[in-house]
């Protein structure tokens, strides 16, 4: 575990002197994969982790993003406070947003949450006296603290990759409490959970809870970055980008998530040569060879790479748990229950989990 | 009243569009499972297809067949080669081919036939028509009557030949109809097929309307998973309806309702959908026994 450790932290030096390397632009790109980064492990938490589809992080994230700068703009808050309140405003949101999904999944819950992505640009549009509707709404850039001597790109990408050190830290600790043996529970059989005493419906409320959160945390993180809010920024393409980050970088790995989030931010840098579309057939070709070749996404591949080139015997031991879940480790998979496929119902009876739901919950 | 039945016919008329679409989306979810949410991008494909026919010199009406034709062999080759190696894998797994064939075909549109949209002579004229005191276009109803006719060919294709017993059979109870020496795998392929077949239809009759540009059916397809959705998941006649009562509810919330104008319609269809997943799941046609073994 030390050397997991002195990696991190090797890691972490690498991250934060690149702050004194690098050009401003790519300070800028990296920034915004970070923000996007968050709001994707988040996502993966509710859809890896909990196994349930949503297609309205994008939705949220541009919540956040608005929250801050309607704060900022009107209220004059400081920077801090209003990322802050965009989290908890977006918790809050992401808790009323679970309690619908606790009576579907599947595809009627991506249906529910991609009805959020579509219309949260027409309705931010439609108030525009506080959001400025069309014409979008911009505040003036973060100046660093203490008279450091950074520029603004230096200064946003040093707070975000702090900010994201602390999320992975939180959500490592969050995964090994309670909460997450109960996910991970879940996520293996619901009435399994039930059976153990898990409080399933608290379960999948708080983890929409802290996805939303992730995603407003991100947003308001995005705005800082991009100062200026236009509603579009926030629409169908970016929650599907959020999806394809997810499955591309890796179900059920942080490190994935951070990946899946480079890839969409960077291949739009490289597809010129392909048209106005080009990103989008890049992320088919890339989310069709993850499906059918690499389930466990860049994360998983990174993982095969590393194992190889590890000298025999020194195994790592313990379970580690980043990168090799694959797509097809969620409970959706009647390949990942015990007997056959025939025999799984795929949906249950609702009216017999909800009855155990009461036995099992206090 | 006059704008009211004028309101409610033109409603119907894109309903029938609506639900046309829905009725694909069931055969293909009724067979394998699958919310193709490709249908969309499938039908503008094939709208493409009949324009680029026409542009090279056929008929109008010989080339709306070739395209049901070339459509249906078309959805065949998506399921046996992208569908079937995912089925029986996490649902994720199919959500996301469908979704990457979406992204995949818009963009592929794009890329050889532009996004400067091409217009469509329609070969009904440009007459009007009175009914029951209100005025359609002769292009309203011509391609009213053409997705009806569409729909009482599969309607009669399933309710009266074997072959459309066979395939609900196998979709309906894939393991007893294996024993039974159906070959399910085929049979799923021809529901994609005439599920593509029906979606040319409904893209070439877009086409109409809007005229053919990559993005075209997006809001289409989204008016049709509303349909879908209210009919009931798994019924072929509550798509259809389901389609209808969209179409006239869209058209009749846009005209009575001012806050609803621009980009916001789409609250009409997004409305229904929440609303019936959380007060009636199952939708007016619906079973509740709705698992699928």
């Amino acid at each position: 575990m030390t050397r997991r450790r002195m990696a991190i932290g090797l890691l972490g030096a690498v991250a934060f002197s690149l702050t004194f390397l690098l050009d401003d632009y790519t300070l800028f790109q990296l920034s915004r994969v970070i923000c996007i980064g968050i709001a994707v492990i988040g996502l993966n938490l509710l859809t890896g982790h909990a196994g349930l589809i949503s297609a309205g992080q994008g939705a949220i994230f541009g919540l956040g993003a608005y929250t801050t700068v309607v704060l900022m703009y009107h209220l004059d808050l400081p920077y801090p406070l209003a990322v802050l309140s965009s989290t908890l405003l977006c918790l809050v949101f992401g808790l009323l947003l679970g309690l619908p999904a606790l009576r579907i999944k599947g595809i009627p819950l991506v249906l529910v949450t991609l009805s959020l992505t579509i219309l949260f640009p027409p309705v931010v549009k439609r108030f525009d006296s506080l959001t400025g509707g069309n014409n979008g709404l911009g505040i003036t850039q973060p100046q660093a603290p203490f008279r450091l001597d950074l520029v603004v790109p230096q200064w946003l990408y040093i707070l975000d990759l702090a900010v994201l050190g602390l999320v992975l830290l939180v959500m490592g600790n969050l995964l090994r409490s309670r909460y997450g043996r109960a996910l991970s529970a879940l996520r293996t059989s619901e009435p399994l959970a039930l059976s153990v005493g898990v409080a399933v419906r608290r379960t999948k409320i708080v983890t929409f809870g802290i996805s939303a959160a992730l995603a407003g945390l991100g947003g308001g993180l995005y705005l800082l970055l991009i100062a200026f809010a236009t509603a579009d920024t926030f629409g169908f393409a970016l929650s599907l980008g959020m999806i394809f980050a997810v499955v591309v970088g890796g179900v059920r790995s942080w490190t994935g998530s951070l990946l899946g989030a480079a890839f969409v931010v960077f291949v739009p840098d490289y597809t010129a040569p392909l048209g106005d579309r080009g990103p989008q057939l890049v992320y088919a070709v890339a989310l069709l060879l993850t499906v059918y070749l690499f389930p466990t996404g860049l994360a998983g591949i990174g993982q095969m790479l590393v194992n190889r080139f590890r000298p025999a015997g020194r195994d790592r031991s313990g379970q580690g748990g980043e990168g090799g879940a694959g797509i097809d480790g969620d409970p959706l998979s009647p390949a990942a229950l015990p007997g056959s496929a025939e025999d799984q119902p795929a949906v249950r009876p609702p009216s017999a989990v909800g009855t155990a739901e009461r036995e099992g919950v206090s | 009243m006059t704008l009211l039945t004028q309101q409610v016919l033109s409603g119907l008329a894109t309903g029938l569009i609506y639900g046309s679409l829905a009725l694909a989306l069931v055969v293909v979810f009724d067979g394998t499972g699958v919310l193709n949410f490709a249908q969309g991008e499938m039908a503008a494909l094939s709208a493409y297809v009949s324009w680029q026919l026409v542009d090279k010199g056929m008929s109008y009406w010989l080339a709306f067949v070739v395209t049901i034709v070339i459509s249906f062999v078309l959805g065949v080759i998506i399921e046996r080669v992208l569908i079937r190696p995912v089925e029986g894998r996490a649902e994720i797994n199919i959500v996301i081919v469908t979704l990457a064939l979406l992204i995949g075909i818009n963009a592929l549109m794009g890329l050889i036939w532009g996004f400067i949209g091409k217009s469509v002579e329609s070969p009904f004229g440009t007459g009007l028509v009175t009914i029951v005191g209100a005025n359609l276009t002769s292009q309203q109803v011509g391609l009213a009557a053409c997705t009806l006719v569409a729909l009482l060919i599969v309607g009669a294709f399933f309710r009266l030949t074997p072959i459309g017993l066979i395939v609900r059979a196998a979709s309906v109870n894939p393991g007893s109809a294996r024993h039974l020496g159906i070959n399910v795998g085929r049979m799923l392929g021809i529901g994609w097929g005439i599920a593509a077949a029906v979606g040319a239809v409904v893209g070439m009759a877009t086409a109409q309307i809007t005229g053919i540009n990559p993005d075209m059916m997006g809001g289409v397809l989204l008016l049709a998973i509303a349909g879908y959705i209210l009919g009931g998941e798994g019924s072929r006649i509550g798509a259809v309806v389901g389609g209808l009562i969209i179409g006239v509810l869209t058209n009749l919330g846009v005209t009575y309702i001012d806050w609803l104008g621009g980009d916001l319609q789409n609250l009409v269809p997004f409305g229904v959908i929440i609303l019936v997943l959380l007060v009636r799941p199952q939708g007016i046609f619906g079973r509740v026994s709705a698992a699928r073994p």
